[in-house]
């Protein structure tokens, strides 16, 4: 009986390891084929603890989690250079550094000779020793483990991860600091396997280099891609399967010669089958939760005049002059391409500024300038007497000014409420250490942020799609929900790129109306479109670029009416 | 079939499996099955099938058959090594395992010894496999392999030695136990170069011993690791003995003529042996598998046959063979067994044993006895 | 000191070259289709196989068996493009699906050919190697030629995308598939021909090592990595970039046993590689390496 305890006892480490590691590929998108390598710092840091320096097991697994967490964090800096394929290979490097290391540092871990005679860990005075008796500890720690990562992963902290891994530029866009959370998760992911680790040392009492090999991370990557990336039941599953399957073959009386590679080519056939014909896994992402919105508690989803998610409904400010942000000369150049040419603008208090001119007349830079997404040459860009010039991306948007892009960027594989939901500033639950030690805090705040959301998404008219992916809305929704999500970050600012584009008419008279309320709201707003029915609709003043200088700006109707300009915007 | 039924007969719980006949004893077997080291694998498990079949033609032991149930550790993982133990132990219930490698060997050892169960190792050596209560080694120690080898190359007039030495206990083992005995014999070691386990560019390393001038290059290394480090060697212009103490098959294969002269000490299992265990051993092996078995092969063989011994020991006295710490006990009480190498092996307290050693040079491709130490 | 000196600079530049033949037929795929194709790992594996099989297996002569290597290899490299990538590329899968794909393709192949061909070491032996002797140091004929064929495959790609159309065509698939479409090349088609030619340049580096080390089923993993690192510290998209970064890795792997002990010596190309990708991820020759892209 013993024999199948100890498969349990490997399901149950394997569990540990594939939710963990889906904490990294399955939610926040990163690449790193290295999990075995943790695994083993972790396994190494907690044998060597209790060996040389006497520990007793809980505090040697206190000591490797440190260990580990610190140094993923560290591997987490080159994942904020490289993305995609250029991490799988530099993880592939750590992989194999690791490997090195435990192989060659005789002096520390006696190579491939392995460390032996790892103590037990006691329990109450009892010192666990057969299988039997580990079995409710390792399902206990698996358990422990498991709940730590779904807790994390439905937190406000792993919806972030997950708007991370759909589109990084939004989610710093929304002022979420990339590098916080990229090592929040390495660091969070090592401490797990870490765990795994020291309980593996500790229950085999022997490790050596060879368990913790590219092909164990390449295992623990075909356990979470089979189960379901982004779902952590899908990593119990593919556990549960991938464990069991080969410990099943040794029951067949295949020849072993042949056993081991036939089982690599299971593994290997199922890694090619699934990403062709079922990418999201067994239990895909979204499988439970597609079509069940969350209504919140209390249940109004009707938008009150003044209500707060829009923020507080002022008395007419509009057109009161103060200026709020001011370009000054601003120029900058790709290559030799001057992109803008001693850009000056102002954008004043409560009104809708239009932003209009040719294709290349340099709108959308002056956009990616004001956001920090690019730097400027030369210039100033001050708003509300604070110089942006040098700040990054998410400091800006934390400051109240928010942007949108013409290619959406909204997070297609989150539901339409999570893409407002994880917009709203001020989320201090986003922090990792909130949310363990003030979990009830966390509980109420993410019900506040759900109503929040849920006016947003009334006002705009989308509150019976909360629960759909945003991939599943129709272009026209889309663009709903990107105002949505906009206003969601309380912004005061509000930069539309193309707002309207691409819409029937219907739509566009619905968003311009939408548009039009925001001033009483008290945001500032500047837009980009190409309708100039809409500009004319919306926008006073209007500010016409060329060739990334001001050309000209006044009231709509006296720009357009400029033949000269026209000729300009024509291309004429 | 009837394995898928033990298997969910046993998920369900629903207790012990039958064995097949109450005649049948099972041996367990830990090898490396799979992975790059499945020559070893192959050649482990070859030997002790043909004494299987040699003892139960004839009739087995006291009517009773044997069996090996092989279990594989994939060349070397010790997960492999603990799974692998937990179902012999549990399931098949063996008394008794070759095994193989020291990392999973090390692995299943505690669940070994808290069973019981002996093990027997006749493959790679490991300091770290000595001492142990329940496992026995019928493998000869590398460190002394080592020094007979030094004492040889000596012997011919080398003074200055070279040794490229694997990054493993032993063959940090041998270069520890060899050094001092070279120094007190007379000589100087004039380059110590370290290699990584299965690394195939040794170029760097064996530039910087031929920078040295040895007048011997010694190698404490195994299988195809060691057919790299000789055939590098030449390609580099090493014209010196090149000295050692493994030969395999494997090693031959990539090393091919380079190998020619090479020197090293090992088990003896002279190939044109005139003893009639070995010359027919060595026949047999042939006629079964169709090629000839080398010391490995032969190891394990052997170790069926101590084992055969054992048993008949532990009946004759009225215990149960199945019992693994009887079984220790009678080897503790006879030690001496007859050896398929010729002679006799003597197990000591500490697990290791004492077997005829020899010298070969590789000759055509293939070992020849070259002088018997005794 | 200056004998040993220059023997280790002969055996950087001998494996150097090597690592150069294999980091262009790697970066001609992934800078001409931006695939990441780990398979290439065994699309050389598989070429050593093949030049085994027909030259030990049927005992056809040496240059006979590395023709049909080559053309096993192309057939392989061109097959995965096709049934494999491009499925997926419909699919608008992501480059990391398709990476994933491609380890897979690689665990398959590889196990398949340790199911026929065992695991053991196997040996090419047709190739007439002999020692040379210059001054103290010491090389083989078959090192000689490791160098020269490697160099003269280098200069041959680089004659064949500077100076004919085909190659013409292929740069500017590599630059910018759009624009490529635009002006009516069949990027399908381009694709194909890097695969092919890629998968072609691979056959050579394969039999080159297996002739000096052996084949072994697991030899591509490595292979395909020291290639990726290659290009990558080169810089993604430069051709000669890559040779010269698969020099440096050669080099470094021998000089570098000064440095550091022999048993790290393996864990130089990856030390490269991570100083690479912290303070010039760009790659030493190249122009980009794509980071988030605004």
């Amino acid at each position: 009986m013993d024999y199948f305890i100890h498969v349990a006892i490997l399901i149950a480490l394997y569990t540990i390891l594939s939710t963990s590691y889906n904490l990294l590929i399955g939610y926040t998108g990163l690449f790193s084929i290295a999990h075995a390598a943790f695994y083993g710092i972790g396994a190494y840091t907690s044998a060597l603890l209790t060996l040389h320096f006497g520990a007793s097991v809980p505090l040697a697994l206190l000591g490797a989690i440190v260990v580990t967490a610190l140094v993923g964090g560290v591997i987490g800096v080159p994942a904020l250079r490289v993305r995609g394929d250029y991490l799988v290979i530099a993880s592939f490097g750590f992989q194999m550094i690791v490997f090195g290391v435990m192989l060659n540092w005789l002096a520390l871990t006696r190579g491939e000779g392995g460390l032996a005679g790892i103590p037990r860990p006691e329990l109450f005075g009892i010192k666990i020793f057969s299988p039997a008796a580990y079995l409710p500890l390792a399902v206990v720690v698996a358990g422990i483990c498991f709940l730590v990562t779904w807790w994390i992963a439905r937190s406000p902290f792993g919806r972030v991860l997950r708007a991370i891994r759909e589109d990084e530029v939004a989610a710093q866009s929304l002022g979420k600091d990339i590098v916080y959370f990229k090592i929040a998760v390495f660091a969070l992911a090592g401490g797990l396997a870490a765990v795994a680790g020291s309980f593996y040392a500790h229950y085999v009492t022997f490790i050596n280099p060879l368990s913790f090999t590219l092909d164990e991370s390449i295992f623990i990557m075909a356990v979470v891609l089979v189960g379901g990336a982004g779902n952590l039941w899908g990593s119990l599953v593919g556990t549960v399967a991938l464990v069991m399957a080969p410990e099943a073959l040794r029951f067949l009386r295949i020849p072993d010669a042949i056993a081991a590679p036939f089982r690599q080519i299971l593994y290997g056939l199922l890694l090619v089958l699934f990403v062709r014909f079922r990418p999201q896994g067994l239990i895909g992402e979204h499988s439970a939760t597609r079509g069940t919105p969350k209504v919140p508690a209390g249940g109004d989803t009707k938008v009150e005049e003044g209500s707060s998610a829009l923020g507080t409904r002022l008395p007419q400010t509009s057109g009161n002059g103060k200026p709020l942000l001011t370009l000054r000369d601003v120029t900058k150049s790709f290559g030799g391409i001057r992109a803008l040419d001693n850009l000056s603008l102002t954008l004043e208090e409560g009104r809708i500024t239009g932003l209009i001119g040719p294709n290349g007349a340099g709108k959308t830079t002056a956009f990616n300038l004001i956001t920090g997404f690019l730097e400027p040459d030369a210039g100033s860009i001050m708003y509300r007497g604070r110089e942006l010039r040098g700040a990054k991306p998410h400091e800006i948007s934390r400051l109240g000014i928010a942007r949108s892009f013409q290619d959406l960027r909204l997070f297609p594989r989150m539901t339409v409420l999570d893409n407002v939901v994880v917009a709203l500033p001020g989320q201090r639950t986003e922090r990792l250490s909130l949310i363990f030690f003030a979990a009830p805090h966390v509980v109420r705040a993410e019900r506040e942020n759900l109503r929040r959301a849920y006016e947003l998404l009334a006002f705009v008219g989308l509150a019976e799609k909360a629960g759909e992916l945003a991939e599943d809305l129709s272009y026209a929704e889309q663009k709903l929900l990107v105002l949505a999500r906009l206003l969601a970050t309380q912004a005061n600012l509000l930069l539309l790129d193309e707002p309207a584009s691409g819409l029937d008419p219907t739509s566009v008279e619905a968003i311009m109306a939408l548009i039009r309320r925001l001033p009483d709201y008290g945001k500032t707003i500047c837009v980009i479109e190409h309708n100039l029915d809409v500009i004319k609709g919306l926008a006073d003043p209007v500010v016409f670029l060329n060739e990334g200088r001001t050309i000209a700006s006044g009231a709509p109707a006296q720009i357009m009416a400029s033949p000269h300009l026209a000729d300009i915007y024509f291309g004429v | 079939m009837r394995k898928w039924i033990a298997f969910i007969t046993a998920l369900l719980g629903l207790g012990a499996i039958p064995a097949y006949g109450a005649e049948t004893y099972k041996i367990g077997a830990i090898l490396a099955m799979t992975g790059p080291g499945a020559y070893y694998g192959r050649v482990m498990s070859r030997g002790p099938l043909l004494a299987i079949e040699e003892i139960n033609a004839k009739g087995g032991i006291d009517g009773m058959k044997l069996e090996l149930v092989i279990e594989d550790h994939k060349s070397g993982q010790p997960k492999e090594g603990v799974s692998a133990i937990n179902k012999l132990v549990n399931i098949d219930k063996v008394p008794f395992i070759l095994t193989s490698y020291s990392a999973p060997t090390l692995a299943a050892y505690p669940i070994a010894a808290e069973h019981k169960v002996l093990m027997l190792n006749g493959g790679g050596w490991s300091p770290d496999l000595v001492g142990k209560a329940y496992l026995f080694n019928n493998r000869m120690v590398g460190s002394y392999l080592g020094q007979v080898i030094a004492e040889h190359v000596f012997r011919r007039g080398a003074r200055k030695l070279a040794m490229i030495y694997r990054n493993d206990p032993s063959g940090i083992t041998v270069r520890d136990h060899v050094r001092p005995f070279w120094e007190k014999l007379g000589g100087t070691v004039v380059a110590t170069e370290v290699h990584e386990l299965g690394a195939t560019d040794y170029a760097a390393q064996l530039a910087k011993i031929k920078a040295a001038r040895p007048d011997a290059v010694a190698t404490w290394s195994y299988g195809k690791d060691l057919g790299f480090i000789v055939k590098q060697a030449r390609d580099i212009g090493i014209t010196v003995p090149l000295v050692g103490i493994d030969w395999t098959p494997d090693g031959q294969a990539v090393a091919g003529a380079a190998m020619e002269g090479y020197e090293y000490a090992s088990d003896y299992l002279d190939p044109d042996s005139k003893e009639p265990w070995t010359a027919r051993f060595i026949q047999d092996y042939k006629k079964k598998y169709g090629e000839a078995p080398d010391f490995y092969a032969a190891n394990y063989y052997e170790g069926v046959y101590i084992l055969a011994e054992l048993i008949k020991e532990v009946k004759q006295k009225g215990g149960t063979p199945q019992s693994g710490d009887q079984l220790r006990q009678a080897l503790l009480a006879k030690r001496k067994f007859a050896s398929v190498y010729g002679g006799t092996i003597t197990f000591n307290d500490d697990g290791t044993s004492a077997k005829p050693v020899a010298i070969f040079e590789v000759k055509g491709g293939k070992p020849t006895v070259k002088t018997l130490v005794k | 000191m200056l004998e040993l000196f220059a023997q280790l600079t002969v055996n950087g530049l001998v494996s150097g070259s090597l690592f150069a033949l294999l980091a262009i037929s790697f970066g001609v795929i992934l800078g001409t289709t931006r695939t990441f194709h780990f398979a290439h790992g065994i699309v050389y594996t598989a070429a050593a196989y093949g030049a085994y099989a027909f030259a030990e297996g049927l005992s056809l002569p040496l240059w006979l068996g590395v023709v049909l290597a080559v053309v096993i290899a192309v057939l392989l490299g061109v097959g995965i493009e096709v049934f494999v990538y491009q499925p997926l590329r419909r699919l608008y899968a992501s480059p990391l699906t398709v990476l994933i794909a491609s380890l897979g393709v690689l665990i398959i192949v590889e196990n398949a050919i340790a199911i026929f061909f065992s695991t053991d070491a196997k040996i090419i032996s047709g190739f007439p190697s002999r020692l040379i002797v210059l001054g103290g140091v010491a090389f083989t004929t078959l090192h000689l030629s490791t160098v020269l064929v490697s160099w003269a495959l280098f200069f041959i790609l680089l004659l064949y995308l500077y100076g004919t159309k085909t190659g013409k065509a292929m740069r500017g698939v590599a630059t910018s598939p759009e624009m490529a479409e635009i002006v009516g090349i069949d990027t399908r088609r381009v694709f194909v021909g890097a695969f092919a030619i890629g998968s072609a340049l691979a056959a050579p580096a394969a039999i080159l090592y297996t002739l000096d080390k052996g084949a072994t089923p697991d030899m591509g993993v490595t292979a395909v990595l020291m290639a990726a690192i290659a290009v990558i510290v080169g810089g993604v998209g430069s051709l000669p970039g890559a040779a010269l970064g698969g020099m440096m890795i050669g080099l470094a792997r021998n000089w570098g046993i000064w440095l550091v002990p022999s048993e790290w010596q393996s864990a130089i190309a990856f030390g490269i590689l991570l100083l690479v990708i912290l303070f010039r991820p760009t790659g030493l020759f190249g122009v980009k390496l794509r980071k988030a892209e605004v």
